[in-house]
């Protein structure tokens, strides 16, 4: 399995790299992004990267300063629980579609098969990540809204699965609360599909919230740390 | 004129995305045809001077499919179906709808200034003008994205924003009195904390200006066809 990229327009890879960097860490909060190294890194012009930027400074992730470079705010509470709230109102909207209109479900259908039919042991963070990618752009797709994939791929990029140790309870978690909504999809019972899925999304984002705030913490006290010495 | 002075305090939409709601709009509504060529410098003269932000609406809308770059400062609209509309409407639905469930469920939702604007408008819909009320409807909308505190929804919301439905040049002002209403209640409705009420004024305001809008496309491309 491949992740493309075809029908993302640069601007918004540009967003999304930028987006995962900044969540795993490798930006850090504070730091001055240049275009001139930006294009370096990107190997695009200076045009799709300023518009990413302009994407990212709209979500509150970089502030534009003096007409130039660009500051890292940085993840907060905040976006992760607004990312949140928004996948889970776009997500309802299309399990409602696809109950009403018995839209075709095979392509979901098989791409969870074929994750079922995968021990687990041999999973990778880069296979996990792209099942569940495509898993969240295909129950997209069942909104029969083809705009809203324009707005898919501001979102799935979402948190980094990266940040996580140990992450084989949370796929196997994650792969058995995505059959858990489609039964429901299959079973025309649109808010039991919705509130499953629902209670997916809010355990992902409790246990991103957990990460997130032990990483800030672990940070703080190396900067304690360091300070003292 | 106060009424107009009590409108300055917006900056939820930035010039640029401005622009491209009107331009959206004018899309939609088939004032704009397909194939029909965007000079910059008419685009200017309509929106009084600001190219940088008239450059930046016409990225926008490019990315959205609504326009396609011609050559050097020309572009063309592009054509669009009905099905893109409503799938539009859609999007602003359920975005609004989300930002009117925030706001319901806060404890500290400042109302006066919108009660302030909401009174003020409807005793001046009789000699309001057609920017003083797209500007009014604006404001009452974006004041409620803004409290519902999510800057993605808030960013999402802009990208599919065209303001009210407006079919000419003509003033409605049965329209804008039933719009008035709604937005009377949306906001009676997220001081109760009632949820429902406030969502049912809103989604039948979308409602109908979906249909008409899909009515005012639809007769374009039927003219088109002819």
């Amino acid at each position: 399995m491949t992740v493309t990229f075809e029908t993302v327009p640069l601007n918004q890879q540009v967003a999304n790299e930028l987006r995962t960097a900044i969540m795993r860490g490798d930006i850090k909060d504070g730091q001055r992004l240049q275009l001139a190294e930006l294009e370096a890194t990107f190997h695009i012009s200076r045009t799709p990267i300023k518009e990413g930027l302009m994407m990212l400074e709209h979500e509150g992730f970089v502030q534009h300063e003096r007409n130039k470079d660009f500051i890292v705010i940085g993840m907060s509470e905040e976006y992760i629980n607004d990312y949140y709230d928004l996948r889970k109102v776009f997500e309802a909207a299309a399990i409602k579609n696809a109950c009403k209109h018995k839209e075709d479900l095979s392509a979901i259908l098989s791409l969870q098969n074929s994750i079922e039919g995968t021990s687990i042991k041999t999973l990778t963070v880069d296979l996990f990540k792209d099942y569940s990618a495509k898993f969240h752009s295909e129950l997209w797709k069942l909104s029969g809204n083809t705009r809203i994939i324009g707005f898919l791929n501001f979102l799935f990029e979402g948190p980094g699965v990266e940040m996580f140790e140990n992450p084989f309870k949370h796929w196997e978690k994650t792969i058995k609360e995505h059959r858990a909504v489609l039964d429901a999809i299959q079973q025309g019972n649109s808010a039991k599909a919705v509130e499953l899925n629902n209670a997916h999304q809010e355990r992902c984002r409790s246990r991103l919230l957990k990460a997130w705030k032990d990483k800030q913490a672990r940070e703080n006290q190396e900067e304690v740390m360091h300070g003292q010495a | 004129m106060l009424f107009a002075k009590s409108l300055k305090p917006i900056n939820q939409i930035p010039t640029n995305n401005r622009i491209a709601a009107t331009i959206r709009r004018a899309i939609f509504t088939g004032e704009y045809k397909a194939g029909q060529k965007l000079t910059l410098n008419e685009l200017e003269t309509t929106f009084g001077g600001f190219r940088t932000p008239i450059r930046e609406a016409l990225v926008i809308l490019e990315s959205q499919g609504l326009i396609e770059h011609a050559h050097n400062r020309i572009s063309r609209v592009a054509k669009i179906d009905t099905k893109f509309i409503r799938d539009t409407y859609d999007i602003r639905e359920i975005l609004e709808d989300e930002a009117i469930r925030k706001c319901c469920s806060l404890p500290d939702f400042q109302a006066d200034q919108l009660l302030k604007l909401q009174d003020s408008a409807e005793k001046a819909v009789e000699s309001m003008s057609l920017e003083e009320y797209v500007n009014y409807d604006l404001f009452f909308h974006s004041e409620i994205w803004r409290q519902a505190r999510n800057k993605k929804l808030i960013s999402f919301i802009t990208q599919v924003w065209n303001g009210p439905y407006v079919g000419s040049d003509e003033k409605e002002v049965a329209l804008w009195k039933t719009a008035m209403k709604e937005h009377r209640d949306i906001l009676e409705g997220i001081i109760a904390h009632d949820t429902e009420k406030a969502q049912l004024a809103l989604n039948t305001q979308i409602e109908r200006s979906r249909e008409r809008t899909i009515r005012a496309i639809q007769k374009t491309l039927d003219g088109g066809t002819a």
